[in-house]
């Protein structure tokens, strides 16, 4: 007969054994939109992480002089049928040779048709650092002598015809691969700010709310006038003292640790308000009346209790951190050439004026994917909220 | 009442004193002399240097500084621009009114949208409705504004010709308006939803209903005046977010106005200009706060007298 027992019965007698976040996980793959938003980051993530191989070219390689002029040249047409008999064969390619349009001073690409160019699989190409190695930063892997090069590509044409999933941009550079270069951008800067204001929220909210008296007073204040200050205009304001033209990977830090800096002020109050109510509970006195160091209490009594509400936070700060970014080197504040980040290519995209929607479009696909990946985000974090900390629903 | 208005003026103070402060100290920590910054690379003997520098209070050390430039924010000056050598309140007023239009509209667009479709998903949870009003929420909150605002200049400005892209008067304004406050839509709808929500569940709604109320008139007497008081005392905080996003609006919309000046004093690290804008418009925010705490607590009794303990 036991065979013959529902099975949801079984499930739910063992998660009276279940531990809180076992629960909780059970709980998330309930939310369908949630898992679903979870495998699309991760291959967000994978494709960041892979961007120099599935890229046909380099971050920075162009096409911008004479012939090989490439600047915002449509998405290649890819064919899937020979031209003479009219049967499926092997994708190719016809290279294209830009003239400009005398009226209206445009470049306009017209396909060479004379010779086919296949498209090959694992071409070699630009150089480049294979992943993981790509995340040990430069300085490091030099002195570490890790210097191995490949220059394979998951696909790509023979010069000089050229592959461009999605268009080029002004300077002739694959728009497919700099959206993939940007995604490295996009999902790392939001995940680092987010750690940086939940470190700071937990720290100074944990010790403000556990000691209380003077120090919980002057922090408090300080969180109420940092409220005040309208965040954007803190961040700009705060951005201005940073130099403006250095490379990349410094401005990489400098935006990470602004947008760091002014988020955590809510979250040390909820914070704060979580310590006040554990410091009360009987573990943590029973913990004190045996000895127990302050620092002992609060890592291991105070910090777990809040850690499911850090979780959701965490979660839920990060899709304001990536459209922030993206608004910062939008308005040319943020990550700058020749380095690619999604705002940064949609700043672009404005100064094309009328010409971006008529002539290219795929100048657009940025904000397509800023609003996927943030949107993705937000769903894994309510998703994470209603799973972890269902009175925190709004 | 009278005690309670007098108690949050005064409390004001302080917290207007500690931003300014902190504004003032945190610019402070700008690398580099200002002179430089002032004279643009062209060469200058060290007499001029010198100068420039005894002309705006440079040679002072931090702490007379700090006095200067809290008694003369205190009258409303808060120095020269570094770019055009006039006094920074100039500029800032001639620019004001633009940047308060578009929160306005902003605002207007976001309580229009933001609590019809609260209230629509609100009253008919996990209907079609509900879920199509929820998808909407959601894009306002996840898409960037400026890529909404292309779209919107791309379907409405090109395509259908409905609203002007530039230009003065309402019909310019209701585009950038709208990519301004679409993160209001979103914010406040999914705010009234779960107020409306919760008020459902009161026991008054269970009493309006058993006395024999008729469902519309449970909902709009009862349940939508309560479920309203939460989002409406938020309004403050989203207006920061309003003026923060005529930054990026501005600057899509090539219009005039303070967000487009910050960004071009901070291109052009124009310091003094930087710190007038972010100590106005705390200053803005700090005073709407306060004014929505008094009304608000006109309107219920219950905060003032909660307060006041």
């Amino acid at each position: 007969m036991a065979e013959f027992a529902p099975r949801k019965r079984v499930v739910r007698r063992d998660s009276q054994a279940m531990s809180q976040w076992a629960v909780a996980w059970q709980q998330f793959r309930k939310h369908r939109l949630a898992m679903f938003s979870l495998y699309a980051l991760v291959v967000f993530y994978l494709l960041a992480l892979f961007a120099d191989t599935i890229a046909p070219y380099g971050e920075a390689q162009s096409f911008r002089r004479g012939a090989e002029n490439r600047s915002f040249a449509p998405p290649t047409r890819i064919y899937w049928r020979d031209a003479e008999t009219g049967r499926l064969s092997w994708p190719f390619v016809y290279p294209v040779s830009a003239s400009r349009d005398l009226r209206t001073l445009r470049l306009v690409y017209t396909e060479d048709r004379t010779q086919a160019y296949p498209v090959r699989l694992f071409v070699r190409g630009h150089s480049y650092v294979p992943p993981p190695l790509t995340l040990v930063p430069p300085q490091i892997r030099k002195r570490l002598q890790l210097n191995w090069e490949t220059d394979r590509h998951l696909f790509g044409v023979e010069f000089p015809a050229t592959i461009y999933l999605w268009g080029a941009d002004q300077f002739g550079r694959d728009v497919f691969g700099r959206i993939l270069f940007g995604a490295r951008i996009s999902l790392t800067i939001g995940i680092f700010a987010s750690l940086i204001s939940l470190s700071l929220g937990l720290v100074l909210g944990g010790l403000s709310g556990y000691y209380g008296g003077v120090l919980d007073d002057a922090l408090m204040r300080f969180v109420e006038v940092l409220a005040t200050i309208p965040s954007l205009f803190l961040l700009l304001a705060l951005r201005a003292l940073f130099p403006l033209d250095v490379n990349p990977s410094t401005v990489f830090l400098i935006v990470i640790t602004i947008l760091g800096f002014i988020r955590w002020g809510p979250i040390a109050r909820v914070v704060r308000g979580l310590a006040l109510s554990l410091r009360e509970e009987e573990f943590v006195q029973a913990a004190r009346a045996l000895g127990g160091s302050d620092a002992r209490i609060l890592l291991r009594h105070l910090l777990p209790g809040t850690a499911a509400y850090a979780i959701v936070a965490f979660s839920l700060l990060i899709p304001g951190f990536i459209l922030t970014e993206a608004g910062l080197s939008f308005l040319g504040l943020g990550i700058n050439e020749p380095a690619s980040s999604w705002g940064l290519m949609l700043a672009v995209a404005q100064e094309g004026g009328i010409q971006t929607f008529t002539s290219r479009p795929w100048m657009l696909l940025p904000g397509l994917f800023i609003f996927v990946t943030v949107l993705a985000f937000n769903f894994v974090g309510d998703g994470l909220r209603d799973a972890l900390d269902p009175k925190l629903r709004t | 009442m009278l005690r309670y208005l007098i108690r949050r003026v005064i409390g004001v103070i302080p917290v207007l004193f500690i931003s300014w402060s902190l504004i003032f100290f945190v610019l402070q920590l700008t690398p580099g002399d200002p002179v430089n910054l002032m004279l643009a690379g062209r060469p200058a003997s060290e007499e001029v240097r010198e100068n420039t520098r005894r002309l705006l209070g440079l040679d002072k050390p931090v702490h007379v500084r700090y006095i200067n430039f809290l008694w003369k924010a205190v009258r409303g000056d808060l120095g020269d621009s570094y770019r055009t050598r006039q006094p920074v309140i100039t500029e800032i007023s001639a620019q004001l009114r633009p940047t308060l239009e578009l929160a306005a509209g902003g605002l207007v667009i976001g309580l229009l949208f933001g609590v019809s479709l609260g209230v629509l998903s609100g009253i008919r949870p996990n209907s079609w409705w509900d879920t199509g009003a929820m998808v909407f929420a959601l894009a306002g909150i996840s898409m960037p504004s400026f890529w909404s605002a292309m779209l919107l200049i791309f379907f409405f400005g090109l395509k259908l010709g409905w609203f002007p892209i530039v230009g003065e008067g309402l019909p310019a304004l209701v585009m950038p308006a709208f990519t301004t406050g679409f993160f209001l839509v979103g914010n406040l709808a999914r705010l009234i939803r779960s107020s409306i929500l919760e008020v459902m569940t009161e026991d008054y709604i269970r009493t309006g209903r058993a006395k024999g109320l008729g469902h519309w008139k449970v909902v709009f007497k009862h349940a939508l005046r309560n479920a309203m008081i939460p989002p409406v005392t938020l309004l403050g905080v989203q207006f920061a977010l309003l003026i923060g996003g005529a930054v990026i609006t501005e600057t899509v919309f090539a219009r005039p106005g303070l967000g487009r000046l910050l960004v071009t004093s901070v291109l052009n690290k124009d310091f003094p200009m930087v710190q007038a804008l972010v100590v106005y418009t705390t200053s803005a925010y700090i005073m709407l706060n306060l004014i929505v705490d008094v009304l608000y607590s006109v309107i219920d009794p219950r905060i003032r007298d909660a307060r006041s303990v």
